[in-house]
């Protein structure tokens, strides 16, 4: 599956632009500011319905215009279909696949699958920890619906025990049985969310290990832990551990243990990667995390998806630039946006004969200009 | 909105404070009450007061009532030992268009919802424990909405009731007459499957 061209109209810096990729990698470099960012965005605009860099779509028209187009001729199992997403102000956002409207935007997620590694994605690293969770979430969401049904339950049912310990707070009194009405409801949710936790990384942290071996040259020893709140995915455990819970709870007028405080643990060598990591470390993590994540898109969809690189080979060192290089010609099997500040350095790392076809495209304000390209094997 | 008459202005500040009535709406009422004859607005206006003042709670029941007693708890055809307890009095009239049950109601005036500040206390549970132990009550069914509050209630109330022994049952969840297999959400389709009905077949008895 790869994306042939891309057309935009207003679309953020662009007044007007018409590309046409490789099939393989695509690097887009410029000094900052330049628009490189744009351009992905507008990819993440074609599979997700919506950019990275802004929820509203009145902030992706150009400035004094009134709409944008953004269309793609995407190759799917040989199949060419044209994929366009527009906005006018005023009238909203509308996702068109060969010309026909789609009647809802929701229908179209995952007819194009991305993954996208951004700056922003760094705080999956450093974070609170509402960020890795809602990581895991959005992972296994894709896998087991069920598990989607189980956290909108559960998020209702602990707004509603909260609730009960604030009203216990504010009215000077408190009714275990009460509560308890709650945790019985809560607990069965709580324990399905734990387990599919549990069991999601027990297949994804091999993964993200061999990527991030793949990565390093010296012995660096990563692991990638699951922290739940409650010691096992039981409800007696849960039962037994609200109950010795239940004095701070109170006070709190919060509930202060369940899967709305489990956590991700990355370590290299023994140490936190968040608090101890070197920025080479915490990008290179980041990218076996997302790398991780392609794969088992590809093996989900049976396609090769998307993969978006945002100016992320800055601060890293020459070393694990190369591996990186290596493993997005040699691993990763479908389509690859690079945008980095440096020619110089892509071109380095790709070198004169890459393993896959390296296109080079120059961005200026307003404009990009096709470069070499670089054959593959 | 600027209004040429206070009065005007009153009656549109009332009307929109109403459920589902914005002011749009409430303008085109109060335009319309004067187009009427003064005597459609007065006997409008009359049965709203006679609405507040005279409107009862039943004793036994909680349903709204002219009298003391409610139709359906004074009418000696309706079961008295099959009791249907619901949320409120909107629920019964759904129930009762249905013409499917025979036994009598109990109406608690909500849901436990400690988000909305609703705790049982603040419902008519007391009286409902009351009358399953006093009267010849055999069966007790829940008809709540499908939803976390309905199920926190029905579980708070089953605890309750426990301790009487009487026979407790659930409306059957499920898919809505009418629509597809696939366009029902997997919460639904799930309970359907565990409350399975078993259907009459030639070989058995
Ligand atoms: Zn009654």
């Amino acid at each position: 599956m790869h994306i042939q061209d891309l057309l935009l109209t207003h679309f953020r810096s662009y007044a007007s632009l018409e590309l046409a990729f490789s099939p393989a990698i695509n690097c887009f470099t410029g000094p900052n500011g330049s628009g490189k960012t744009n351009i992905l965005d507008a990819l993440h605009m074609l599979a997700f319905t919506r950019g990275f860099r802004s929820h509203q779509d009145q902030q992706v028209v150009q400035e004094g215009e009134s709409f944008f187009l953004c269309q793609a001729l995407v190759i799917r199992e040989d199949i060419p279909r044209r994929v366009a997403c527009n906005y006018i102000k005023g009238k909203g956002k509308r996702l068109l696949i060969n010309q026909k409207p789609l009647p809802k935007l929701s229908e179209h997620i995952g007819s194009l699958p991305m993954v996208a590694i951004l700056p922003q994605d760094g705080s999956l690293i450093d974070g609170p920890s509402a960020e890795r969770r809602q990581f895991l979430d959005m992972l296994i969401s894709q896998y087991d619906p069920r598990y989607l049904q189980h956290l909108i339950q559960y998020g209702r049912l602990l707004a509603q025990r909260n609730a009960q310990l604030k009203l216990f707070g504010e009215q000077r009194y408190f009714d275990r049985e009460q509560l308890q009405l709650w945790d019985e409801q809560l607990i069965p949710h709580g324990v399905a969310i734990q387990d599919g936790r549990s069991q999601f990384l027990e297949a994804y942290a091999p993964i993200f290990e061999t990527y991030f071996r793949e990565m390093v040259s010296e012995k660096e020893t990563p692991s990638l832990r699951y922290r739940p709140s409650i010691e096992a995915a039981t409800p007696e455990a849960w039962r037994a551990h609200f109950l010795r819970q239940e004095e701070k709870d109170r006070v709190n007028q919060y509930t202060l243990s369940g899967i709305h405080r489990d956590d991700l643990i990355f370590r290299i060598d023994g140490h936190s990667v968040r608090n101890f990591g070197s920025q080479g470390q915490q990008k290179t993590f980041l990218i076996a995390l997302k790398m991780a994540q392609y794969d088992l898109l590809a093996q989900k969809t049976g396609l090769a998806p998307v993969l978006l690189l945002d100016d992320l080979f800055d601060k890293l060192d020459p070393h694990r630039l190369s591996r990186i290089a290596q493993l997005l010609m040699t691993r990763i099997p479908g389509q690859v946006f690079i945008t980095d500040t440096s020619y110089e350095r892509l071109s380095e790392i790709f070198g004169p004969e890459p393993a896959r076809e390296v296109r080079y495209f120059a961005v200026q304000p307003g404009s990009v200009t096709p470069q070499k390209v670089s054959a593959g094997d | 909105m600027e209004f040429p008459s206070r009065a005007i202005e009153n009656a549109v500040n009332e009307l929109a404070s109403l459920p589902g009535i914005g002011r749009k709406t409430a303008l085109r009422l109060a335009l319309h009450l004067l187009k009427q004859s003064e005597a459609d607005t007065e006997r409008l206006g009359t049965s709203l007061i006679e609405l507040r003042k005279n409107i009862r709670y039943c004793r036994h029941c909680g349903n709204i009532s002219d009298e003391e007693v409610c139709k359906i708890c004074s009418n000696p055809r309706r079961d008295a030992s099959l009791v249907c307890v619901v949320e409120d009095t909107k629920d019964v009239i759904a129930l009762e268009s249905t013409h499917q049950f025979q036994g009598r109601y109990h109406v608690l005036g909500g849901l436990i919802n400690p988000l909305q500040g609703i705790g049982p206390s603040m419902l008519n549970i007391a009286p409902l424990v009351e009358r399953v132990r006093v009267d010849e009550v055999k069966e007790v069914i829940f008809a709540f909405s499908a939803n976390i509050e309905g199920d926190t209630t029905a579980f708070y109330l089953s605890k309750q009731l426990a301790p009487t022994g009487v026979h407790i049952s659930s409306i059957a969840r499920g898919i809505p007459v009418g629509t597809d297999l696939e366009f029902t959400d997997e919460i639904t389709l799930a309970r359907s499957l565990i409350n399975r009905t078993r259907l009459a077949t030639p070989d058995a008895d």
